[in-house]
C-alpha cells in the first residue's frame, strides 16, 4: 500500500513537474515569439526611420542644388542686362541683385557635401563677383557712372558665368534624373567623393576667372594687405626673449617653443607666470615686439582686483609696449577676465585702425593676454591735419530724436582701405546706444553703429 | 548686407588685422566689438539682487561673466522664465531691477557655436591651440574661398570631423568658451591659417601639401 502510495505520489509529482515544464516552455516560446516580433518591428521602424532621415537629407541637398542652378542662371541674365542697359539706376538695381544672387549661390554650395573644400576657386569667384557688383552698385548710388574698364570686366565676368551656367545646368539635368547626391557623396574616390568630382566641372575646362580690381568685400587688395607697422632691427631668439622679460615682471619660467613664418614672422615661447598661469607668447623677429600673448587666466572665479584696477593695468601695459596715450575704446568681460580695446592718440585724434587688445585676469591681477597685430599691421606716422571745425559744429546734422552723450575726433577705417577723420557721437535713442560717424570735413554721415545686447556681452553692429 | 556698413567696425571691433575686418563685414551677427552686457551699473544691480536672493556668490563687479550668467539662468528657471541667461524686460522686472532699454536681447549664439566647435575639435589641446582652432574658423569666414558665416563654415558638410560625427553637440567647457572669445576678439596665434590637421591621424595626401605655418600641440596649422 505504502509502495502504491509512493508510486502514486511520485507519479503526481512527475505530472506536476512535466506540467510545469510544459508551462515553462510555452512561456519561453511566447516570450521568444514576442521578442522576435518586437525586434522585427523595431528593426522595421528604425529602418524606415533611417530611410526617412536619408530622404530628408537628400531633400536638403536637392534644394541647395536647385538654389545654386537658379542663382547662377540669374547672375548670368543680370550681368548681360547690365551690359545692355544704358540707365545707371537700372544698372545699380541689377548689380545689387547680382550681389544677393551670388550670396545665395555661395550659401547653396556651402550646404552641399563637397570634400576638401575643392570648389574653393569657384566659391572665391562667386564671392568676389558679389563683392565687386555691390561695390559698383554703391559707386552708382554716389552718382558715378560705370567706367569702360568696369564694363570690360563685366563682359569677361559674363563669359565666365555663362560657362559656369552651361556646366551647372548640364549636371543639374543629370541630378534631376534619379541621381542621389547623398549616395554619391558617400562613394569615395581617394580624397574626394563622387559628387565632388562631378561638381568640380562647374569651373569649366579651360577657364581662368577674370581678375576683379576693387576695394570691397573679398577683394584681393583687402586680402593682400602688407604689414606696415613693424620697424627695427632683425633680432635673434635670445634678444626676443629679453623683450618678454621686459614686458612681464612676473615670469617664473620661459621656454623657447619655435618660430612662425607667416604674415608676421615671430619667435614663440611658453611662459609661466608666478601664479602658475601659462601663456603662449609670440615676438616679432623685426624689432622684437611682443605681438600676441594667449593665456587662459584663472578658472577659480576668485577675483582679487576690481574693474578699476584692471583698467589701469591694461592702460599701463599698453603704454609700456609703446602705445601712445592709450584710450580705452571698448571693454568686455568673460568669466574672470576683462578684455580692453585700446587705441593710441595722435594729437587729439583717436586712431581706431591701430587698436591693441589687453586681457586682464581679475584673479591674479595680471595681464594674461595681449594682441597688437592690428597695431603693427596699420600703424605708421600719418600726416593728419586737425579738423578746422570741432565736433559740436555738426551736432545739428544728427537726427533730432537722439541725445548726444559724448563726442570726439577719430580716425576711422571706412570702406576697406580708406581712413577718414570723423567726429564720433555717442548717442542714445529709446534706451539704445548708437555711435554716429560724421565726416569731419563735409559733415556727411559715414557710418552708424549700434550697441546690441547679447547673452555674452554686447556687440557693436 | 555684407558690404560696406561694417567697414568701420574694424576700428572698434577687436580684430586682429585688416583682413579680419572682412569677417565682420561678411557676417553682421559675428560683429564683435563687445562691451558689457547691459551697463556696468546695471550689471552691478543685477548681481546685487541675485546675491541677496542667494543665486550669485561672486563679487559685485559689474562684469557679466559666466558666474553671473549661471546665476541669472538659475533665477530664471526658479521663476518660470525662459532660461536664456539674458536679463531682458521680464527677467529684469522679476528681479526688480530697471534696465534702461526697450531693446530685444539676442542670444550669443555665434560665440556658443564657436565654443562648441573648439571643444569638440580640440578639447585636449593646450589653450593657445584651442584659440588657434577658433581663429581658423574665423579666418575661413573672412576668406572668399570659404562660406561667409560662422554657422556655414562650421556646418559645411565634410569640413570638420567633430561636426561630421556629432561631437559638436557636446556642451563646451569654460576653457573652450574663453578660447572662442579670444579668437572673436581678434587673437590669432596662427596669423591667418585656413587649415589644421593632426599629422598622426590625417589620412589625406592633399592636406600634407598645404604650407605649414606652425605646430601647436598635436595640430599642424597651414595655409
Amino acid at each position: 500500500m505504502r509502495e502504491e502510495k509512493d508510486i502514486l505520489a511520485s507519479e503526481a509529482k512527475r505530472k506536476k513537474y512535466s506540467k510545469k515544464v510544459v508551462v515553462g516552455l510555452s512561456i519561453a516560446t511566447a516570450i521568444l515569439g514576442i521578442s522576435t516580433v518586437c525586434l522585427a518591428v523595431a528593426f522595421g521602424t528604425s529602418e524606415s526611420q533611417r530611410m526617412n532621415y536619408e530622404v530628408q537629407l537628400e531633400n536638403v541637398y536637392q534644394k541647395n542644388m536647385y538654389d545654386l542652378v537658379e542663382s547662377v542662371n540669374n547672375v548670368e541674365t543680370k550681368l548681360s542686362k547690365v551690359l545692355a542697359s544704358n540707365s545707371p539706376t537700372y544698372q545699380k538695381k541689377m548689380l545689387s541683385e547680382i550681389a544677393s544672387n551670388s550670396e545665395l549661390a555661395q550659401n547653396a554650395i556651402a550646404g552641399l557635401p563637397i570634400s576638401r573644400n575643392s570648389l574653393s576657386e569657384s566659391v572665391q569667384f562667386i564671392n568676389q563677383l558679389g563683392g565687386y557688383s555691390q561695390t559698383l552698385a554703391d559707386s552708382l548710388v554716389q552718382g558715378k557712372a560705370l567706367k569702360q574698364s568696369d564694363l570690360d570686366t563685366i563682359d569677361k565676368l559674363h563669359k565666365s558665368v555663362k560657362d559656369m551656367k552651361k556646366q551647372i545646368n548640364e549636371f543639374s539635368k543629370k541630378v534631376q534624373n534619379n541621381y542621389s547626391i547623398l549616395n554619391q557623396s558617400l562613394m569615395l574616390d581617394g580624397d574626394y567623393n563622387n559628387f565632388t568630382i562631378e561638381m568640380s566641372k562647374i569651373k569649366g575646362d579651360n577657364m581662368d576667372y577674370p581678375v576683379m580690381i576693387y576695394d570691397g568685400p573679398f577683394s584681393d587688395s583687402t586680402l593682400d594687405k602688407t604689414v606696415k607697422g613693424l620697424s627695427g632691427e632683425q633680432k635673434d631668439r635670445y634678444e626676443c626673449q629679453t623683450e618678454i622679460e621686459k614686458c612681464f615682471k612676473n615670469i617664473a619660467t620661459i621656454d623657447y617653443a619655435g618660430e612662425i613664418n607667416s604674415r608676421f614672422e615671430t619667435f614663440t615661447y611658453n611662459v609661466v607666470n608666478t601664479d602658475s598661469q601659462k601663456m603662449f607668447v609670440q615676438v616679432s623677429k623685426i624689432g622684437g615686439h611682443v605681438l600676441t600673448v594667449s593665456g587662459r587666466g584663472s578658472e577659480t572665479g576668485e577675483k582679487n582686483i576690481d574693474e578699476q584696477s584692471a583698467q589701469k593695468i591694461a592702460v599701463d601695459f599698453a603704454k609700456e609696449n609703446g602705445i601712445n596715450d592709450p584710450q580705452i575704446v571698448w571693454k568686455d568681460g568673460l568669466d574672470n577676465c576683462m578684455y580692453y580695446n585700446l587705441a593710441p592718440m595722435q594729437g587729439n585724434i583717436v586712431l581706431y585702425p591701430d587698436l591693441v587688445k589687453v586681457k586682464v585676469d581679475l584673479g591674479s591681477g595680471t595681464v594674461i593676454g595681449y594682441d597688437a597685430t592690428s597695431y603693427f599691421m596699420n600703424h605708421t606716422d600719418r600726416n593728419l591735419s586737425t579738423p578746422k571745425l570741432s565736433p559740436s559744429a555738426f551736432k545739428d546734422k544728427l537726427p533730432s530724436q537722439v541725445i548726444v552723450k559724448s563726442m570726439r575726433t577719430v580716425l576711422a577705417p571706412i570702406d576697406y582701405n580708406k581712413e577718414i577723420i570723423c567726429f564720433e557721437y555717442e548717442c542714445e535713442k529709446n534706451g539704445a546706444t548708437y555711435y554716429f560717424y560724421l565726416n569731419a570735413t563735409t559733415g556727411e554721415e559715414e557710418n552708424v553703429l549700434k550697441v546690441v545686447k547679447t547673452a555674452d556681452g554686447s556687440k557693436l553692429l | 548686407m555684407r558690404t560696406k556698413i561694417m567697414s568701420f567696425a574694424l576700428g572698434l571691433v577687436m580684430l586682429a588685422s585688416p583682413v579680419a575686418f572682412a569677417k565682420t563685414v561678411t557676417n553682421e551677427t559675428n560683429k564683435i566689438a563687445v562691451c558689457m552686457a547691459t551697463t556696468v551699473s546695471e550689471n552691478k544691480a543685477i548681481q546685487q539682487k541675485l546675491k541677496e536672493l542667494g543665486y550669485y556668490k561672486g563679487s559685485i563687479d559689474g562684469v557679466y561673466g559666466q558666474g553671473t550668467r549661471s546665476a541669472v539662468i538659475a533665477f530664471q528657471k526658479a521663476n518660470g522664465l525662459s532660461a536664456d541667461g539674458i536679463v531682458g524686460p521680464k527677467t529684469a522686472s522679476a528681479l526688480g531691477v530697471t534696465i534702461n532699454s526697450e531693446e530685444v536681447a539676442q542670444s550669443g549664439s555665434d560665440l556658443y557655436l564657436l565654443a562648441k566647435c573648439v571643444y569638440s575639435e580640440a578639447r585636449g589641446e593646450p589653450y593657445e591651440g584651442q584659440v588657434a582652432v577658433a581663429a581658423v574658423v574665423l579666418n575661413r569666414v573672412e576668406s572668399p574661398q570659404f562660406p561667409n558665416t560662422i554657422a556655414e563654415v562650421i556646418y559645411q558638410p565634410w569640413a570638420f570631423t567633430a561636426v561630421h560625427d556629432g561631437q559638436i553637440n557636446l556642451e563646451p567647457n569654460s576653457t573652450a568658451y574663453s578660447a572662442a572669445k579670444d579668437a572673436m576678439n581678434g587673437w590669432d596665434p596662427t596669423y591667418g591659417c585656413l587649415y589644421y590637421y593632426n599629422p598622426t591621424t590625417a589620412t589625406s595626401e592633399w592636406i600634407f601639401s598645404r604650407t605649414t605655418v606652425v605646430t601647436i600641440g598635436k595640430h599642424v596649422f597651414a595655409i
